[in-house]
């Protein structure tokens, strides 16, 4: 039952960022009437226009994202590491 | 080791590697992509069920006194962000979807705006994430080897509290 009750709270905080999030984005028809729209099969797809099923090469995608948190991570560390140096003390 | 401890990194390492996956809709399709991303959503659920104690834990001293609290706050704001940043991944990929939504007969406004939040909150949640493993990467290791090499290991505690500390 507890359980329950935690995944409920997850999911009614996430409904609740999820409206605020398409209320601002402008869901709505007043936003959506200053957006130009798209006709039928000019749906957008996400990372590219090609037709994409699948199994069209390498990953390089994972690769490409594998790289990215690998910088984030480095540009934290290096960060931390600088902010959490001593500095030497000063002689009189 | 303990079972829960177990859990979630199996767990963790099963949801980083559909990340992964879902990540790069050119190699895998549109329809992995979508589906696989939903399937995400649920084992997020799951994830923050089995650190519910330490959500709450953290979530209290926070709005008690704001004191006591180390690297945790760094982590409460950064899981916060990529929680929310989750959010606008799922909803803008709703918005815009080709394979889950018309699944269920339905069609929904298009909009160029959804198209680009969901690049930029994918490219963001890359971020984020890797700030993630980071912070935790300490416990990940310390969980693998014991599990894996079976070897013995100090118990990691994630960017614990000064006072209290909470064991992810």
């Amino acid at each position: 039952m507890t359980t329950l009750y935690r995944i409920l709270i997850i999911l009614v905080v996430a409904s609740i960022i999820g409206g605020a999030i398409y209320m601002a984005v402008g869901g709505g028809s007043a936003a959506n009437q200053q957006q130009p729209q798209m006709r039928s099969g000019d749906r957008p797809r996400p990372e590219g226009g090609e037709d994409r099923e699948g199994g069209d090469g390498l990953p390089f995608g994972i690769l490409k994202s594998l790289v990215i948190m690998s910088v984030a991570s480095g540009v934290y560390l290096a960060g931390n590491k600088l902010l959490s140096k001593k500095p030497k003390p000063v002689l009189a | 080791m303990s079972k829960t401890n177990r859990t979630k990194l199996l767990l963790d390492i099963s949801t980083f590697a559909a990340f992964l996956v879902a990540m790069d809709p050119r190699t895998s399709g549109i329809a992995i992509h979508e589906w696989l991303t939903i399937a995400l959503g649920a084992t997020v659920v799951v994830h923050l069920l089995l650190n519910w104690n330490w959500i709450v834990e953290v979530t209290k001293r926070l709005f008690a006194k704001g004191k006591g609290l180390n690297g945790a706050r760094t982590n409460y704001i950064l899981n916060w962000l990529l929680f929310v940043d989750g959010i606008l991944i799922m909803l803008s990929g709703i918005m815009i979807s080709e394979a889950v939504v018309p699944a269920f007969g339905l069609t929904l406004p298009m909009n160029f705006a959804w198209r680009s939040l969901h690049d930029l909150s994918a490219n963001i949640s890359l971020l984020l994430m890797g700030l993630h493993i980071t912070l935790h990467w300490n416990w990940i290791v310390s969980t693998f080897k014991h599990m894996v090499l079976r070897r013995e290991t100090k118990p990691v505690t994630v960017l614990s509290m000064e006072s209290k500390e909470v064991k992810a």
